[in-house]
């Protein structure tokens, strides 16, 4: 009885820390499935996990690079829905997204974030300038992610869309569950 | 006395050997299955039987099963009979073997199956006896054919360490070993051993280990450094590092440290064989060259794509479908031009007006230049180039992965000054290529340029994908023409990286490599950047 009162609590949890009572939220973290997933080539050939935190009117959303399970490479992006873009700047020379292309970041450089939900609470989009350095010199790679929940909540589709590519990136996450 | 002539001949034939104006060459073929458990003692055995019975003249020839690293035993076999004449007699058991070839041992060496790397020190033991390996339940094969135990290890390791059994073996039998090569006999740990190089470092009694070059092993690495700084300088490390115990670039890393050279893989099979195959009389090796030294030629406003496979010509692609379709670059493993040359040569007569030969690896070998003691690099660099002129290659690549467990993995670039010492040692170059995965070292020296892989062709890469990838780099690099290096894993056959590049479309042109660096030189859209030195 107990067992399944926390059960029920922690099913609820997201729901009540994002504001959004009256869906599943997207806060919460979540674990890729490569089987329904484009294939990628991560860095180092690491997989992706999302962490993502809804506090009041501001989200974070972070994508995990996992090698063996832990975190080797964190990409951040932190901005408030329909606000102005956030800027930053890039740390690391790592891409995380591509490791087979001659790419990387443009460590030093500013990057922006900005974002909006497609529906509240559940469904947002961003959108990420960045510089990157190729063989040819410096550019500019804009990203639009549509993070989009489905299953009842359970599952996330990340949609990704770099200005620089033909084809979508489109990968699939199940939420990891809270072990009471 | 025609009787007489008879009986003698009848006597040969009886003692298992051929006339005199006869060579004798065998061949037997050796099952997939390489554990302890399983068939390595009797593989091993018969390895090492090669190594000794190739001694004076090449006799023994192994056919590898179809999982073998190197695919080219049987097609070099058939080369071996067509293009030499050479007559093989099968051999079917580890029995029939000894029947015909025990004679050119002078003993055996016994191995405990309980460890490991007994079998390792046996080698060793193997080479400095003219021995071959035997375990426990041998023994009386090998007494059967007349040998005697000249060195028991049964036993002696127990409870030792790696690093307790090797330097145990150093004391015996390094003052007995050859200064010239160490064998690493490395590649898969735990049950199983898959020592295809174990007859070449038999026949030239080598020292063999696998000791860890991880710096992080402190005992076991100060062991590999104790070694390799007593080798002769430009010493080759045959075979290859242990999977189980530290990386390929901590390996090649520490060799290059010393001015050594690494020469692998751990399954190079044959080569006490493929030693003594001279080329054929007359025979000049020839390079498929599509550009004539000084010619420029004026690229168009396009996606100039040029494929080069690397990992050593035997390993992969060569003898798959496709080779000849396009134009691809393959690395040519320059030492074999004298530890192999009819191999080599093999490699040359087969190949197609599409198969373009380049020099690897950062040297007369495979090397890290960043590693290279600055003093030793330019004796370094002149020793590939004179290679590389026997050979007919004027283009030459460098890789370097002497940083890859300390930076993350953005470590294939090399600084200016080694870029330069590169150009110097090698003034009739046509160019340069650089890389592994990809790198971002992009110059231009008289003319000359330095080209970086821009994409890691993965041998796991859906196809649709690693399109998209090419495009994409396409778009991320817009300046035509542009330049896209493409390094092709080893694994890949030629009708999959062509299916890929007919994806493309029509701004994308494939050329062959010296046509691609030519046209670089003539329109370097690339920009100019190098790597940070060596910390």
């Amino acid at each position: 009885m107990i067992a399944r009162a926390v059960a029920l609590t922690l099913l609820i949890l997201p729901c009540r820390l994002s504001g959004f009572p009256d869906g599943p939220s997207i806060d919460g973290t979540w674990t890729s499935v490569p089987a329904r997933s484009t294939e990628i080539a991560a860095w180092k050939g690491r997989t992706l996990g999302l962490a993502i935190s809804v506090r009041g009117d501001r989200v974070s959303i972070v994508h995990n690079w996992l090698d063996r399970g832990q975190v080797a490479y964190a990409d951040t992006f932190r901005f408030v829905p329909g606000g102005k873009a956030v800027r930053s700047v890039v740390c690391s020379v790592e891409w995380p997204d591509n490791w087979l292309m001659g790419v990387l970041s443009s460590a030093g450089d500013e990057r922006t974030v900005s974002g909006s939900w497609q529906v509240e609470g559940s469904d947002i989009r961003t959108v990420t300038v960045q510089p990157v350095v190729t063989s040819q010199g410096k550019t500019t790679v804009t990203t639009t992610r549509e993070y989009v929940l489905g299953d009842g909540g359970n599952t996330l589709t990340l949609t990704e869309r770099r200005s620089s590519r033909p084809t979508p990136v489109v990968l699939v996450f199940e939420r990891k569950e809270v072990r009471p | 006395m025609k009787r007489l002539t008879v009986l003698l001949l009848l006597a040969w034939h009886a003692a298992g050997a051929a006339p005199a104006d006869q060579p004798e060459h065998y061949v037997m073929s050796l099952p997939e299955n390489w554990e302890i458990t399983g068939a390595l003692p009797s593989s091993a055995m018969l390895i090492s039987l090669q190594g000794v019975a190739n001694i004076g003249a090449p006799r023994l020839y192994f056919r590898y099963p179809p999982k073998w690293d190197y695919t080219f035993c049987d097609p070099l076999l058939d080369y071996y009979k067509s293009s030499r004449g050479m007559v093989f007699t099968g051999l079917r058991t580890p029995a029939e073997a000894l029947d015909t070839l025990a004679r050119y041992a002078k003993g055996y060496v016994v191995w405990d199956t309980h460890v490991r790397t007994s079998l390792i020190v046996a080698f060793t033991a193997a080479g400095v006896n003219r021995a071959i390996v035997v375990t426990e339940d041998l023994i009386p094969l090998a007494e059967r054919h007349g040998l005697r135990m000249t060195e028991d290890l049964r036993g002696k390791f127990a409870g030792m360490t790696d690093v307790q059994i090797y330097e145990w073996a150093f004391a015996k039998y390094w003052p007995a070993c050859n200064r010239d090569y160490l064998v690493y006999m490395g590649g898969e740990g735990g049950s199983v051993m898959k020592p295809g190089i174990a007859d070449f470092g038999i026949h030239h009694a080598c020292f063999f280990t696998d000791a860890s070059t991880n710096p992080k092993d402190t005992l076991e690495y100060a062991f590999a450094r104790k070694v390799f700084s007593s080798l002769k300088p430009l010493a080759i490390v045959m075979g290859w590092h242990s999977y189980a115990k530290d990386l390929e670039a901590q390996h090649v890393t520490l060799a290059s440290g010393y001015g050594l050279r690494v020469e692998g893989l751990h399954t190079l099979p044959n080569m006490s064989f493929n030693h003594q195959i001279g080329l054929s009389p007359g025979f000049r090796y020839r390079n498929n060259h599509n550009v004539k030294p000084g010619q420029r030629v004026t690229p168009g406003k396009k996606v100039y794509i040029s494929c080069i496979q690397t990992d050593c010509l035997g390993l992969g692609a060569w003898t798959k479908p496709g080779r000849g379709q396009i134009p691809y670059a393959w690395e040519v493993t320059m030492n074999w031009s004298w530890l192999a040359p009819a191999m080599l040569q093999y490699f040359y007569d087969m190949a197609t007006p599409n198969d373009y030969f380049i020099g690897s690896l950062s040297g007369p070998g495979y090397m890290y230049p960043k590693a290279i003691p600055p003093r030793l690099l330019p004796a370094v660099i002149d020793t590939a180039y004179g290679m590389m002129k026997t050979l007919d290659l004027n283009v030459f690549e460098i890789m370097d992965h002497a940083a890859y467990w300390t930076s993350d993995g953005v470590d294939d670039d090399v600084p200016e000054d080694i870029v330069d010492a590169y150009f110097r040692g090698m003034p009739g170059v046509l160019g340069i290529v650089n890389g592994y995965r990809p790198a971002h070292t992009f110059a231009v020296r008289d003319g000359k340029p330095f080209v970086s892989y821009d994409y890691y062709l993965s041998e796991k890469r859906d196809d649709a994908e690693a399109a998209a990838d090419i495009r994409e780099l396409a778009a991320l690099n817009p300046a035509r023409p542009y330049f896209l290096l493409l390094h092709v894993r080893e694994w890949s056959d030629i009708a999959r990286v062509k299916g890929i590049l007919d994806r493309l479309g029509p701004e994308f042109a494939t050329v062959p490599l010296d046509t691609f660096l030519a046209m670089a030189a003539a329109a370097p859209t690339f920009a100019t950047k190098y790597g940070a030195p060596m910390r």
